[in-house]
């Protein structure tokens, strides 16, 4: 579905991505892991058309879209649920959906959209009740199911997350989770940025390890877990310090 | 049966996306942890990052045989110690052995590995897996466990029990799958007349062969003295073990598991890649190994890729039976010998000078070697017959005792053994039928 090869990304003269290639097939659940400045949300933004690479070769589906503006790669089927959620605090719930469904609704696809926003209320009813509400007062976990809807309201093929489960509580964490393994079973594949490794790979089938800017690991989800250094790094299993 | 439907029929366009990025991770992991490759890749001046597709891999050097022992013990790992579960070694017979580590991972994928093998000559839960591999440093009785075990067969480690109580387990335990070295399958088959034993009497269906060449010949015999199908596979220490390749039932190549190693078939002169279809030494990438990732090792092996669609349905790359070696190594019952360590050994011991030949034969399906030494003029009294009892039983002793194996030692005159053109003498003899 996804196919990312030898990326090359950037902000201006500092490279963040050397060549990195990855790929999810469809009904994957792929799990990207790395620290902080691992250029892990520099990836999903060069996917989803935010940056543009400098080298490198992304396919959707098949097709070339390096470069392509990002409202052709969401009409695709490729949406990003942003870091930090980025809704738009001042509108309501249900105007934050629909925008989520700007370019269907301009294309005259009003009933698919209705249906669209049911299945959303579906998911979350909490979104329902507080349709009216502006997005800037629910919760955080509210917050993230919000940006997670208006991502699913653009009828993806893939959804791009990055980190969904950032300062939420671990309740609620749980249940962002649950959510994102029942995308699966409507058809949606993701690519997931994770910190909180333990949760994501108890979901994911796959997964790749990033360290500054590079790809060092690839592996079943079983795999990583048994990973030393993803043991150490993300699964807080630490070692006494033993002299080497 | 194809265990692991997902990987081993992936198209070859979606297996090229696995392998690449699976090689770039394990480039920026040896770079990152082993100072061999880290200097290697900064002496030849590319960047990893010009590492863009499979092909691109042949810009990088090649690992050998000789830099492995230099690593000795630890230097090639990429993991700390505390990282590896399992270390085995290669036999080493001179010099240093080659020390190889494994983490759970590199368990987990080595089990796989030998599970595909064995599930493609069809053995199941049903069977009874006799593994008369040596359990030891020596790869082969591990690997192959491992791997019977996974697919829920009841595994007999029957290790390096005598070839008449390997017979006796057999008949008792009701063995259906052999697994061992074409060259005691052989002995095995001898042994079973000689106890008046037919293999009627036996419950054998397979047998798996491997660690060592053997011809198609060897394969009719070894199906008639046994009454089992005899499958070939491919595997080393340095890569991983047994389980690098093996054949499936349609018995023409062995499917080379190219989503854990890429392979790469080079002109052992040029070092360049041979002709699609040619013979050439086979060299390995690993790109799933995270205790002791190798790149571009070179085998000595000989062999090529067979073009064409495997009926059988996996997508996986199939070699042709190993044809030979690009060195001469020797393979006697297993062990492998270099004629150079029998130079060395004939150079320690006083009066014998280093022209030499090495005869191999097969006597009751056992091989044997005998090394013809020319006596050297230099050595005092050397027409004394106690004197030459002397060397002889000395060479004889040093041979035994540093490669291990029996041989029979003669003396011949000086200048006796006939010289090749270029002044050399034929140093090995082989009557062996294979």
């Amino acid at each position: 579905m996804l196919r990312v090869n030898n990326l090359e990304a950037g902000y201006g003269k500092l490279r963040v991505l050397k060549n990195v290639s990855l790929h999810v097939s469809a009904g994957e659940i792929v799990i990207l892991l790395g620290a902080n400045g691992a250029g892990k949300t520099t990836l999903l933004k060069a996917v989803c058309g935010i940056l543009r690479p400098h080298g490198g070769e992304i396919f959707f589906e098949g097709a070339g879209v390096l470069g392509a503006g990002m409202e052709r790669i969401v009409e695709r089927g490729c949406v990003l649920v942003p870091e930090g959620r980025q809704l738009f605090n001042p509108m309501t719930v249900r105007e934050n959906l629909l925008l989520g469904a700007y370019l269907r609704l301009r294309r005259g696809q009003g009933a698919q959209v209705r249906q669209s926003l049911e299945d959303v209320f579906g998911l979350f009813p909490l979104l329902a009740e507080r349709q009216n509400q502006l997005a800037g007062t629910l919760s955080g976990g509210e917050q993230q199911m919000l940006a997670i809807g208006r991502a699913l309201m653009s009828a993806p093929k893939l959804v791009l997350m990055d980190e969904p489960s950032m300062g939420l509580a671990p309740l609620v964490v749980e249940r962002i989770f649950e959510t994102v393994a029942g995308l699966r079973s409507r058809g949606i594949t993701v690519l997931l940025v994770e910190q909180n490794a333990r949760a994501s790979l108890a979901i994911a089938r796959r997964g790749y390890v990033m360290e500054t800017g590079q790809i060092v690991l690839e592996g079943s989800a079983q795999e990583l877990a048994d990973n030393h250094d993803v043991r150490r790094a993300y699964l807080g299993k630490d070692y006494r310090k033993i002299e080497e | 049966m194809i265990l692991n439907r997902f990987y081993e029929t992936l198209t070859r366009d979606e297996l090229e996306q696995v392998q690449i990025e699976r090689l770039q991770s394990t480039l920026n992991r040896v770079y990152r942890y082993v100072a061999f490759y880290r200097q290697a890749f900064d002496r030849s001046g590319i960047g990893l990052e010009k590492i863009k597709s499979l092909n691109d891999l042949a810009r990088l050097p090649f690992t050998t045989k000789d830099d492995l022992r230099k690593s000795y013990p630890y230097d090639m790992f990429a993991v700390p110690l505390r990282d590896i579960v399992r270390i085995q070694a290669t036999s080493g017979t001179t010099g240093k052995p080659i020390i190889v580590g494994y983490t759970k991972n590199d368990l987990r994928n080595w089990t796989e590995c030998t599970a595909r093998l064995l599930a493609a000559a069809e053995v199941d839960e049903h069977d009874v897996v006799q593994i008369a591999f040596s359990y030891s440093l020596f790869t082969g009785g591990f690997g192959f466990h491992q791997g019977a075990e996974k697919l829920g067969a009841s595994v007999i480690p029957a290790s390096n029990a005598s070839p008449e109580q390997q017979i006796l387990i057999m008949r008792d335990f009701k063995t259906t799958v052999l697994v061992c070295a074409p060259s005691f399958a052989a002995q095995l088959s001898t042994v079973l007349g000689a106890l008046g034993l037919h293999a009627e009497k036996l419950h054998l269906r397979v047998g798996l062969f491997g660690a060592e060449p053997w011809s198609e010949g060897l394969r009719t015999q070894l199906e008639e003295g046994l009454h089992l199908k005899a499958m070939d596979n491919y595997g080393l220490t340095e890569i991983i073990g047994p389980g690098v390749a093996g054949e499936c039932g349609e018995r023409r190549g062995l499917h080379i598991n190219e989503d854990h190693f890429i392979v790469e078939l080079i002109n052992p002169d040029t070092l360049q890649p041979v002709a699609p279809g040619e013979t050439g030494e086979l060299v390995f990438t690993t790109i799933t190994k995270e205790g002791f990732p190798l790149i571009r090792y070179r085998t000595g092996d000989l062999s090529r890729l067979i073009p064409g669609e495997c009926p059988c349905g996996r997508t996986l790359a199939r070699m042709e039976r190993v044809s030979g070696r690009t060195d001469d190594l020797i393979f006697i019952e297993g062990l492998k010998v270099f004629p150079s360590q029998i130079e060395d050994i004939l150079l320690s011991c006083e009066g014998a000078a280093p022209q030499f030949r090495i005869v191999l034969d097969r006597e009751g399906g056992l091989d044997t070697l005998e090394v013809q030494v020319e006596l050297s003029e230099r050595l005092p009294a050397f027409d004394e017959l106690k004197t030459l009892e002397r060397v002889r039983a000395a060479i004889a002793r040093r041979i035994e005792a540093v490669i291990g194996i029996q041989a029979k030692v003669s003396l011949v005159e000086p200048r006796s053994l006939g010289r090749q053109t270029n002044g050399k003498a034929r140093r090995v003899v082989d009557n062996r039928q294979r």
